[in-house]
């Protein structure tokens, strides 16, 4: 763990990450106010003791919402990790393993899902199945399994005919352990890397997605729906606007660094072998 | 040429797949389009008018059917709400789309490269760090935000640039550059941060190759050695990621043709489906299909190109 | 090298910057530039139904009469009328000047075309149900018709302010033409409409100034708030929220829209069924609330579904009719044998952030009664479909847009009534509403639908929220703006000050 520590960007974004669960976990723990309790005498209030990030256009306390808002978009960002994991990295490494046939196959639909705008598909399908936590999750997901499999099959492909496979194998491992395990060993510093990057753009994505009012919907508090509904006032209150972009930017930046970081470690591993 | 024959025939399939695939969801969802096009006030009889001028009362094969009998030969419907031929309406689109994502790559391509070399020629010093922060940020900002910011900025203070209305490149190109350069500087500091980011990892990989060891040794200077060598062979790597960048760009462009009431794609989609207007959605999803298998018929013979082991096998 | 770029940048942008300057200090006068918030339903004024649409092609088109801004009827191609005493022969007298805009002289014979299409008389359906109470339309000469009704009727004049279209020409869906003072120019869609002054207008008087007026499409308040603060709008309808930021810098019109913004609750789904229910939610909600929270002060509360602003139909002893009062609400609830509160939706349309505030606002109330709120949002189409037509909901938000007449505002709530989506049943009101259609005295009339509003309030049958204000922004030196309750924003009447 220490190397990693070592690193700056891994350093930064651990503490952003830090940051922003500790805001989290301050929401689970000691809620200030009921995020939906409104409060109209008190609306568009500037920073104080009572408010700390003072009120939004509804008199709701922003603080509130923001911790709220940031737990939804940090699960939502790691289920679309979770799952995109689960089904690409599997995809990738039959695909690299074994290559032929299903290597083609599966080659041409990650080409063809990574030259499709993304943002796209998570519209269409949201649009015609309707806008719930989980059809964001299925669409985010959707756009994440290729990444996975991408790595996954380049990984698979470069270390199947590697010296040291060659000879685990010659000692009788079954395929399924050298996959599991002696390839995946080589493999899971690059996934980390993928996957902490995957998380920043799942999260950017929504946040893109409840901007356009297809994401996570009212009451519920989202990131991106607080600068959606922000916009109006800017003139008015510009603090209600920047405030969740920043936490925005935050946690995005946040597994963006971590991702860097990790994969300097990785290189650096590699290189020393 | 059989591998042309192939080619042809899978892409009729996707197609077909995908027109049946939307025309069951859009008969499947509520919405009548009628009701949605003339909303709340509509009489009975307004109505009734507007859904046999649009042909609803007739069986969903049938007009299945009917419909891709006219799309082989060319005719893609007219739409519901809009009452113009569909073709017209994505080539308008399209025009705007095309030149928000032209404008974004060339803006993107501008701050990158300049911003990436200062920072590769930066990257011993201590000027290093505030710079690779400054790429984080505008790789992490979302594209709407920095619309929002931008808009604040240049048009309701500085009030310099537009942020509503499009102006075509034929009636006034400086006008057009101006209606297009938020709306394109939104999505394109955000496409550069990555490009920026490639470009200096790219760097540091061939730094460290043998080649730039003999370089040294053989007496060049450290510039020679960066500008010369190095570069040229760590721009290859980033070529490729333009194009995901491409991808990402018009991806983006749906986002920031809202926020800047840009009459394009991304506009018409949002449109057309909360309109339920079938023939402009059966268009734009053969359209878009088409670009996708277009794109990827490309990268095809691309690969082909760059590697020549492909085409021996 | 690196320098030769840096000042290349640098002379581009000093150009750039030097070009936007131009702009910002010529302010034109011959052009007038607004928003409306969503795409034209239709170009041809017999399939259009959408308020903000006519508020714009009323400047293109006019019917024999037209309305003012107080909602009263002037001749307009007509210029005099002629009625008779049992008020179901019509006759009008059109003026011998009105050219369409495609040059064509009108006649009688188009005055015709347009009302026998509009009676199906040629075939095609009845455009609405208002004009198939006519038995036959003639052409005395070529400046006289004569319209005569299978009945008298009451509403028939205020029906005659629609679009007089030219005999012969069908590309109306696409390039409208009619005889008003502006003409159309083009649409580019989800862009602009622009229009032009028609130079062969017949009125002299109501000439217009401004020769060009550009509509844009926005959708998103955001961006017109920015567009008219960075003088790309001359004149802008904005949310009332936002007039108080714009106040200082330009001039603010604000007046009642005659919309009933309400909380439609579905009376055949319990617990909305009952009575005592619908009652204890009047008095639960904070009109205040609704008002200030969602349109910034600049709404009138509404206790029946009757805007105030239509004072000569308006009950007034409505005013305050609900006292809120939490205590008297949950004594209700009790008696209801709802004591523990229950579980509602609100289905409210995701496109109308107005109406997602307000379901807020209301869900957040209601807790204090022990009511949970569930808010759905839902697409447009999905809830005119779900909720509108097939009235599968049980709560909704919702702004009804006024009519000038009463009639088409209040038989909303007729049992037989086709968009009874409240589902309201009520034979005492029926036949309320149904007497105050036939009869003719004008008296009569208004005293028979300040009843039908009193019933209304009296059972309960939704809660009505707030007639919120239209609210326009404009540049100082544009006069002559003024709101229209029957939707027109009247370009020819406005001009700039030197």
């Amino acid at each position: 763990m220490k190397k990693y520590f070592k690193n700056k960007s891994f350093l930064f974004g651990f503490i952003f990450l830090t940051f922003i669960l500790l805001i989290v976990i301050w929401g689970y723990i000691n809620l200030p106010y009921d995020i939906n309790e409104v409060n109209i005498k008190d609306k568009l209030a500037p920073f104080s003791k009572e408010h700390i990030l003072g009120t939004d256009h509804l008199g709701r306390d922003i603080l509130s919402r923001i911790m709220i808002g940031s737990r939804l978009s940090i699960s939502i960002g790691f289920y679309v990790v979770l799952f995109g994991f689960l089904i690409g990295v599997p995809i990738g490494a039959i695909s690299g393993y074994f290559g032929g046939f299903i290597d083609e196959i599966i080659k041409k639909i990650i080409d063809t899902l990574m030259a499709f705008p993304g943002v796209l598909i998570a519209l269409m399908l949201i649009a015609v199945f309707g806008s719930t936590s989980t059809n964001i999750i299925i669409a985010l997901t959707i756009m994440s399994i290729p990444r996975f499999s991408r790595i996954a099959r380049g990984g698979y492909y470069t270390y199947r005919e590697s010296p040291f496979i060659l000879a685990t194998k010659a000692r009788g491992a079954s395929t399924f352990r050298i996959m599991i395990i002696h390839i995946f060993n080589h493999v899971y510093g690059d996934l980390l890397v993928t996957a902490s990057l995957t998380f920043a753009s799942a999260v950017l994505s929504e946040a893109g997605l409840s901007y356009l009012g297809l994401g996570i919907q009212p009451p519920n508090p989202s990131l991106g729906k607080m600068v959606s509904d922000s916009q109006a006032y800017i003139l008015q209150k510009p603090s209600y606007v920047i405030v969740p972009a920043l936490f925005i930017i935050i946690v995005v930046m946040g597994f963006n660094l971590l991702g860097d970081g990790i994969n300097k470690v990785v290189e650096e591993e590699r290189e020393n072998e | 040429m059989r591998y042309l024959y192939k080619k042809f025939l899978s892409a009729l399939l996707t197609l077909l797949i995908s027109s049946i695939l939307t025309f069951v969801i859009f008969n499947v969802l509520p919405g009548d389009p009628a009701q949605v096009i003339l909303g709340l006030d509509a009489s009975e009889a307004q109505l009734t008018q507007l859904r046999e001028s649009m042909d609803l009362d007739s069986p969903a094969l049938y007009r299945y059917f009917n419909w891709l009998e006219n799309a082989f030969q060319g005719d893609l419907g007219v739409s519901y709400k809009y009452q113009r031929e569909v073709s017209l309406l994505i080539a308008d689109a399209m025009k705007v789309t095309m030149q928000l994502s032209i404008y974004s790559l060339l803006l993107t391509l501008l701050i990158s490269i300049p911003f990436g070399l200062l920072l590769v020629s930066k990257r011993d010093k201590k000027s290093f760090i505030p710079l690779s922060i400054l790429s984080q940020v505008g790789m992490s900002i979302p594209s709407f935000c920095l619309a929002i910011f931008l808009i604040a900025i240049f048009t309701v203070q500085l009030q310099i640039l537009p942020s509503i209305g499009y102006v075509s490149f034929l009636s006034d190109p400086i006008e057009n550059f101006k209606s297009l350069l938020l709306p394109s500087l939104s999505i394109a500091i955000g496409a550069s941060s990555i490009v920026v980011r490639y470009l200096n990892t790219s760097v540091q990989q061939q730094l460290k190759k043998d080649y730039v060891r003999t370089a040294y040794s053989i007496g060049l200077k450290e510039k020679a050695v960066l500008y010369q060598h190095v570069l040229r062979n760590a721009l290859i790597p980033v070529i490729t990621i333009v194009g995901l960048i491409v991808a990402d760009i018009l991806g983006g462009s749906i986002i920031i043709e809202n926020v800047f009431n840009l009459p394009g794609i991304g506009k018409l989609i949002k449109s057309s489906i909360t309109s339920r207007d079938l023939p402009l959605i059966q268009a734009l999803v053969l359209y878009l299909s088409f670009i996708v298998i277009v794109v990827n018929f490309l990268i095809d013979i691309l690969y082909k190109v760059i590697d020549p082991r492909i085409r021996i096998k | 090298m690196k320098r030769k770029l840096l000042i290349n940048v640098l002379i581009i942008c000093v150009i750039f910057f030097s070009m936007g300057c131009k702009d910002k200090t010529t302010a034109q006068t011959d052009i007038i530039r607004v928003n409306i918030a969503s795409e034209p339903d239709s170009l041809d004024p017999w399939l259009s139904a959408a308020v903000d649409t006519k508020a714009i092609f009323n400047n293109v088109f006019e019917g024999l009469m037209k309305f003012d801004s107080t909602g009263d009827l002037y001749p307009a191609i007509a210029k005099n009328i002629i009625i008779n005493e049992t008020q179901d022969v019509y006759t009008f007298e059109l003026r011998e000047n009105v050219y369409f805009h495609n040059d064509k002289h009108l006649t009688s014979d188009d005055v015709v075309y347009t009302y026998e299409n509009l009676h199906s008389m040629s075939g095609d359906i009845a455009n609405s149900a208002s004009y198939s109470g006519i038995e036959k339309v003639e052409a005395l000469d070529d400046y006289t018709v004569r319209i005569t009704l299978e009945k008298p009727s009451s509403a028939f004049l205020s029906t005659t302010t629609i679009a007089i279209l030219p005999r012969g020409y069908d590309n109306q869906s696409t390039f409208p033409i009619g005889t008003g003072p502006y003409k159309f120019v083009e649409y580019q869609p989800s862009q602009k409409i622009v229009l032009e002054r028609f130079d062969k207008y017949y009125n002299e008087e109501k000439m217009p100034e401004i020769k060009t007026a550009e509509i844009y499409i926005i959708s998103d308040e955001a961006s017109v708030v920015s567009a008219l603060k960075s003088n790309q709008l001359d004149l802008a309808i904005i949310s009332s929220e936002n007039a108080k930021i714009l106040e200082d810098q330009f001039k603010i019109d604000s007046s009642p829209m005659n919309m009933v913004v309400l909380w439609a609750l579905n009376n055949s789904e319990p617990p909305f069924d009952s009575e005592k229910v619908r009652l204890a939610l009047n008095l639960m909600v904070n009109r205040d609330d609704i008002v200030n929270g969602v349109f910034g002060g600049y709404a009138t509360k509404l206790y029946t579904n009757f805007s105030p602003i239509m004072k000569h139909y308006y009950n007034e002893e409505l005013d305050n009719y609900y006292q809120r009062d939490l205590e008297t609400a949950k004594a209700l609830l009790k008696e209801a044998g709802y004591e523990d509160g229950f579980e509602i939706d609100i289905t409210v349309p995701s496109n109308y952030y107005q109406h997602v505030n307000s379901a807020q606002i209301i869900s957040s109330e209601a807790e204090k009664l022990n009511i949970k709120v569930n808010i759905k949002n839902v697409e447009w189409g999905t809830w005119l479909e779900e909720v509108y037509t097939n009235r599968n909901y049980q709560s909704t938000i919702i702004g009804l847009a006024g009519k000038i007449d009463p009639n088409d505002i209040l038989s909303r709530y007729e049992t037989s009534y086709k968009r009874n989506f409240i589902n309201y049943s009520n034979p005492k009101y029926d036949e309320v509403i149904e007497a105050a259609a036939k009869t003719i005295d004008d008296d009569k009339r208004v005293a028979l639908y300040r009843e039908a509003q009193q019933i209304l309030s009296d059972t309960s049958a939704s809660v009505w929220l707030c007639d919120p204000n239209n609210t326009a922004a404009m540049r100082k030196d544009l006069v002559g703006y003024e709101y229209y309750p029957a939707g027109l924003i009247d370009f020819s009447a406005m001009r700039y000050e030197k």
